[in-house]
C-alpha cells in the first residue's frame, strides 16, 4: 500500500457510518431519559451505540473518526474496516467474481451467493462466455491455491428468503454488494416470460433482500447495482443528476416554489429490465426511510473489459465475457466483432451517447464505496462512469486499436432494434465518486480495448468466439418481433464527419444552484 | 434475624416538594416517617445530576474517587462522547461489603448489572435489558412481567397522556418486581430507586406548581402511588430494621437554557468547524475549552485531546480567564451562573485528573447545556431542572445519632453502615 501519509477521503467518517456500531437507543440529558427511538432533536438527544468490535468502550456517541479508530486501517482506497465481512450477491457473475477476488485480496472476509442464473440465461440463449470460466468449486479452489484466499460460497436463489436469512445470520455481513440481478435489456424484451422473469428475479429478489436485512443485519451497507439506463437519455439534455436532487434544488411553478432537495430525480427507463432497476430504486429508498437501512445505489455506466490484477493470475480465476446480443455489452461486442471480421454493429444513427466504465475502474469504485459506508437511514446514489462516448465513436476506437492487431475493421449501421433516441444530448453529473470517495479513473478506453484484443485474439478464445458467431447479430426487437435488422450502411472507419451532440461529464466539485422552473 | 437495611430512592425529588406533599396529605406514609424519624435536606453532588450523585450515594465517595462526573465523558484520545457505566465506577458500591442477600433495583448508573449475592437490576441508562439483570436467570421473569427500566422519553415527549400512562405503568411493574424479588431473596439489604419522580419533574414541574393545571392531580397521584409502594415495603420491616428514603438531587422550575459552548465561542475560547464533522469533532485547533452538559468545562489540553492546543504551563491563566468570563455571563439581564468551581475545590482523590477543569453551577431558573450551536440561550425546553436540594429520611432507633445535621450524598453509606 502507498500514499497513506496524505489525508484519506474517509478519515473524518465516524462510527455513525460504521457497521460495527450497534445502535441501542438514545438518551436525553435534559430530561434524564432514555429511549429506543431516535431523538427528535439531535441537539437534545444523543444516540447510544455499542461497538460490536470494541465492547470495552461501553455505550457511547457514534463520533469516533475512522482515523482515530484502530479497527479502521489506511489503505489505497481510504480507511478500511479490518477483515470487513462483505457478502456479494451474484458472486459468480462478471462483476461479482471479479470484486470477490479484489476484496478478499484486500483482507475482506468475502462470502457470496449465486444460483448460476447468468450461466443458465446465457446457455438458454445458446450463447457462452468467450473467455472460459471455471465451475464455482474450481474457482474457489483456485482462489485458495493461487491467491491464498478463502471465499465462503453458498448456492442459493436470492428469492429464497429462508436460506438467505440463515446465511446472513451465519455471516453477519458488514456490507452487502448486490449484483444478483438479470442484467440485460434485450433479454427482458424477448417475450412476456423473459420480461416477467427479469422483473421477478430483480425486483422481488431485492424486495425480499430488504426485509431480510431489516431483520438480520440492518447495520449492513447495501451497495446495490443500478444502471445509468434508469435515467434514460432525455431529449431535452437536462443533466442526469446523481439520483437525488441536491438540497438547494427548487421547483418553480405558478409563481410559487418548492424545495426538491432529497427527492428522487426523474427516471426514464428504456426496457423492462431498466424498469426493474427503477422499481428497486424506490423500494430501497423507502426501506432506508422506514427501517434505517443504508444504501448506495450505483448508477453504473456500461461496463467493458476483462482485466483486473486478480482475474489475470490464473485461467481458472478469469471472469466471464459475453458477446452475444443479450448479455454482451457494446464495447465487449465490438471487440469480438472485430476479431470475427464482422462490421461493428451500431444501431440506427449510432449517435446515442452513453456513460462507460472499465471493469477494473468499476471495481475500484465499488471498493471505495464499501470502505465509506452511508449513515443509518441514508439512501444515496452515485453515477459510476468514467467517460461518455457516442456509440459510433466507440466503433472508431475499436477499429483503430484493431489495426495494431492486423484487423481490418468496418462499421455497419443497423436498423435499430430498440426504441430509443438515436440522437440526443447527454450531460451526466458524476461528482460524488471523484470528490467524496477519491476516485480517479486509471484505465483509458484504448488501453482496455488493447488488452481485450490481446486476449480475444488468442486462438483458443478466437475459436470460442467463432462457435457463437450466430448469437452476435441482434434479433430481439423491442416490438416483440424476432428478426434480423436491416443493414442500413456499411462504412470504413475514419470516413464519417463528427456530427450531432457531444456528451458532457460533470465531475467538478462545484454544485450549481438548481432551479427547476415550470413556467 | 439480623438488622435489615432498606434504602428507597426517589430520584429528583427536592426536600421542599416532599415537605409540601406531606403537608397536603398526598404522601401520608412518608409524612409519618418524617415525623417519627429524621427528615432533612441533603446536599447533592456537583453537578447535581443522577449519575454523579447516585455514584456518591452508593460508594460514599467523592467524584474524584469514584470517577463519575456526569452522564457523559470522552473516549480517550478522541472527541467522542461516551456514557460511563457501572464498570467505570472506581470504588465498590456499599452492597459489596454487606453480608446476606442484597436486592438492588433501578439504581441509576449501575449498568451493566454485576455479580453479587442476590439480585441486581440496573437503572437508567440501561439500553439492553439482558445486560441489566443479574443473575441472568431472572431475565425471563422481567420479560414475562413486561418490566422496563424507564419510560421511553422520546414517546413521553409526544403527549402528556403517554407520559403519565408510562409513568404509572413503569412504576406498577417496578413495584411488582420488588415484591417478587423480596419474596424470592429475603434480602438483608434492599435498595429500590423510583426514577419516574425525576421524569415527572422534568416534564411536569408546571403541573405541580400550577394547582389549576389539568394534570395537577395526575402529578399528585404519581407520588401517592410512590408513597403506597414505600409503605408496602416498610410493612415488612421490623422496628429495629433501618429504613432510608432519600433523593439524589432536587428539582425546580427552568426558564432559560444557556448554551455554554455558544458562550465560549462568543468569548473566543472555542472555534467550531462548520463542515460535516460530527459533534465534538468540529472543535478546531486553537480552541482553548469546550463544555459538556451540566456546566462542565474542559480545557482543550494538548496532552489529552486530538486537536488539543493548551499547554500545561498556560492552563492556570486560562482557567482564571474562563472563571471570570463564566461568572459574569448575563442572560436576559440576569446572572446565569451562581458559582464557578475549579475541580480542586470540589473534588479530591486519585481520579481527579479525569474531572472537568471547571464546573459552573447555575442560578435558579437557568439550565446549563452544552450544545454545539451558536445559540447563546433560548427558552427552556422542559419546565423542570435539577438543583442540589435533595432530602433524606431515616427511620432507625438511632437515627438522630447517625445522621449529620447537614448531610450530603457522600454521607449515605456511613448512615447505612453505622
Amino acid at each position: 500500500m502507498s500514499g497513506h501519509g496524505k489525508h484519506l477521503h474517509n478519515a473524518n467518517k465516524t462510527c455513525w457510518n460504521c457497521p460495527a456500531a450497534d445502535i441501542v437507543g438514545s438518551i436525553d440529558f435534559t430530561a434524564c431519559g432514555q429511549s429506543r427511538e431516535r431523538p427528535e432533536e439531535e441537539h437534545d438527544g444523543q444516540i447510544l451505540i455499542e461497538c460490536r468490535r470494541r465492547p470495552e468502550l461501553g455505550t457511547f456517541d457514534p463520533s469516533i473518526t475512522f482515523e482515530q479508530c484502530p479497527e479502521w486501517e489506511p489503505t489505497d482506497y481510504g480507511y478500511m474496516l479490518k477483515n470487513m465481512r462483505v457478502m456479494i450477491l451474484g458472486i459468480d457473475g462478471y462483476l461479482g467474481w471479479t470484486l470477490a477476488l479484489k476484496l478478499a485480496r484486500l483482507g475482506c472476509q468475502v462470502s457470496g451467493i449465486d444460483n448460476y442464473t447468468r450461466r443458465d440465461c446465457v446457455m438458454e440463449k445458446g450463447a457462452h462466455t468467450v473467455v472460459p470460466i471455471a465451475r464455482m468449486t474450481q474457482r474457489l479452489e483456485a482462489a485458495q491455491e493461487v491467491l491464498g484466499l478463502t471465499i465462503n460460497f453458498r448456492r442459493m436463489d436470492i428469492r429464497d428468503m429462508d436460506k438467505l436469512n440463515e446465511f446472513m445470520q451465519e455471516v453477519r455481513p458488514e456490507a452487502i454488494v448486490h449484483y444478483a440481478e438479470i442484467p440485460s435489456a434485450p433479454y427482458s424484451m424477448v417475450d412476456a416470460e423473459h420480461a416477467i422473469e427479469t422483473q421477478n428475479n430483480n425486483t422481488l429478489g431485492t424486495l425480499g433482500l430488504l426485509w431480510v436485512m431489516k431483520d438480520v443485519v440492518p447495520e449492513s451497507a447495501l451497495i446495490k447495482l443500478g444502471t445509468m439506463g434508469e435515467y434514460g437519455a432525455p431529449l431535452t439534455g437536462r443533466p442526469l443528476f446523481e439520483g437525488m436532487f441536491s438540497s438547494d434544488a427548487v421547483l418553480q411553478w405558478d409563481e410559487r416554489e418548492w424545495s426538491m432537495g432529497g427527492e428522487i430525480t426523474p427516471r426514464d427507463p428504456v426496457s423492462f429490465y431498466h424498469c426493474s432497476k427503477v422499481q428497486d430504486t424506490f423500494n430501497i429508498y423507502e426501506a432506508c426511510k422506514y427501517w434505517w437501512l443504508r444504501s448506495y445505489d450505483i448508477m453504473q455506466g456500461i461496463i467493458y473489459g476483462v482485466h483486473t490484477p486478480e482475474v489475470c493470475k490464473d485461467y481458472r480465476l478469469r471472469t466471464r465475457l459475453d458477446i452475444d446480443e443479450w448479455f454482451g455489452t457494446v464495447i465487449n461486442r465490438f471487440v469480438a466483432q472485430a476479431v470475427l471480421g464482422i462490421p461493428l454493429t451500431i444501431y440506427g444513427k449510432g449517435e446515442q451517447i452513453r456513460g462507460f466504465i472499465a471493469l477494473a475502474d468499476a471495481m475500484e469504485c465499488m471498493t471505495r464505496l464499501l470502505v465509506s459506508p452511508p449513515e443509518p437511514g441514508q439512501y444515496d446514489v452515485v453515477n459510476q462512469v468514467s467517460g461518455l462516448h457516442k456509440i459510433a465513436d466507440l466503433a472508431e476506437v475499436v477499429a483503430e486499436v484493431g489495426k495494431d492487431f492486423g484487423l481490418n475493421v468496418e462499421i455497419q449501421r443497423l436498423e435499430n432494434p430498440r426504441v430509443e433516441a438515436e440522437q440526443h444530448p447527454l450531460e451526466v453529473v458524476s461528482q460524488k465518486l471523484p470528490n467524496a470517495f477519491g476516485f480517479r479513473p486509471k484505465i483509458t478506453l484504448e488501453e482496455e480495448v488493447t488488452e481485450m484484443l490481446k486476449l480475444l485474439t488468442r486462438p483458443e478464445i478466437q475459436s470460442r468466439i467463432e462457435m457463437k458467431k450466430h448469437t452476435v447479430m441482434p434479433k430481439t426487437r423491442w416490438s416483440g418481433e424476432k428478426r434480423d435488422s436491416e443493414v442500413l450502411e456499411v462504412y470504413e472507419p475514419g470516413t464519417r464527419e463528427q456530427e450531432g451532440y457531444q456528451g458532457r461529464l460533470v465531475t467538478g466539485e462545484a454544485q450549481p444552484t438548481m432551479r427547476l422552473s415550470a413556467q | 434475624m439480623s438488622k435489615r437495611k432498606v434504602i428507597i430512592g426517589i430520584d429528583g425529588a427536592p426536600f421542599s416538594l416532599m415537605e409540601e406533599l406531606a403537608d397536603q396529605g398526598v404522601i401520608p406514609f412518608l409524612r409519618s416517617l418524617a415525623r417519627d424519624g429524621v427528615f432533612r435536606p441533603m446536599r447533592s453532588s456537583v453537578p447535581a445530576v443522577s449519575s454523579v450523585s447516585w455514584s456518591s450515594i452508593v460508594t460514599g465517595r467523592n467524584p474524584g474517587e469514584h470517577g463519575i462526573y456526569g452522564f457523559s465523558d470522552m473516549v480517550p484520545g478522541t472527541y467522542s462522547i461516551r456514557y460511563p457505566n457501572f464498570l467505570d465506577l472506581k470504588r465498590p458500591p456499599f452492597w459489596h461489603h454487606e453480608t446476606g442477600n442484597c436486592v438492588i433495583i433501578n439504581v441509576p448508573s449501575t449498568y451493566p448489572a454485576q455479580p453479587l449475592q442476590g439480585c441486581h437490576i440496573s437503572g437508567f441508562v440501561s439500553p439492553r435489558l439482558e445486560k441489566a439483570v443479574y443473575p441472568s436467570s431472572e431475565l425471563e421473569t422481567l420479560e414475562t412481567l413486561g418490566y422496563r427500566v424507564d419510560l421511553d422519553v422520546e414517546k413521553a415527549k409526544q403527549s402528556e397522556l403517554v407520559l403519565y400512562k408510562q409513568l404509572y405503568e413503569t412504576h406498577a411493574k417496578r413495584e411488582e418486581l420488588a415484591d417478587y424479588l423480596w419474596e424470592e431473596y429475603h434480602p438483608a439489604v434492599f435498595m429500590l430507586v423510583v426514577t419516574g419522580s425525576d421524569r415527572i419533574g422534568h416534564f411536569g414541574w408546571h403541573h405541580w406548581q400550577d394547582q389549576d393545571h389539568p394534570s395537577h392531580d395526575k402529578f399528585l397521584e404519581y407520588f401517592r402511588r410512590v408513597d403506597q409502594t414505600i409503605e408496602r415495603i416498610a410493612e415488612r420491616l421490623n422496628p429495629e430494621d433501618r429504613l432510608l428514603v432519600l433523593s439524589d438531587h432536587g428539582m425546580e422550575g427552568s426558564v432559560h437554557e444557556v448554551n455554554l459552548n455558544a458562550c465560549l465561542m462568543d468569548g473566543g475560547f472555542l472555534k467550531l468547524d462548520q463542515g460535516e464533522a460530527r459533534k465534538y469533532n468540529r472543535i478546531q485547533e486553537g480552541s482553548a475549552a469546550f463544555a459538556l452538559e451540566n456546566g462542565r468545562v474542559y480545557v482543550n489540553e494538548r496532552e489529552r485531546f486530538p486537536k488539543g492546543s493548551v499547554e500545561a504551563s498556560q492552563q492556570e491563566a486560562l482557567l482564571d480567564r474562563l472563571t471570570e468570563f463564566l461568572a459574569q455571563l448575563q442572560v436576559n439581564g440576569g446572572k446565569a451562573i451562581r458559582q464557578v468551581h475549579r475541580r480542586e475545590e470540589i473534588y479530591y482523590g486519585d481520579n481527579l485528573h479525569k474531572a472537568p477543569h471547571l464546573v459552573a453551577v447555575p442560578n435558579p431558573s437557568f439550565r446549563l447545556v452544552g450544545r454545539l450551536t451558536a445559540d447563546l440561550h433560548q427558552p427552556s425546553r422542559l419546565p423542570g431542572m435539577h438543583n442540589d436540594q435533595a432530602f433524606l429520611m431515616v427511620r432507625d432507633p438511632r437515627a438522630d445519632e447517625i445522621v449529620p445535621e447537614t448531610p450530603t450524598v457522600e454521607d449515605v453509606v456511613s448512615i447505612i453502615r453505622d
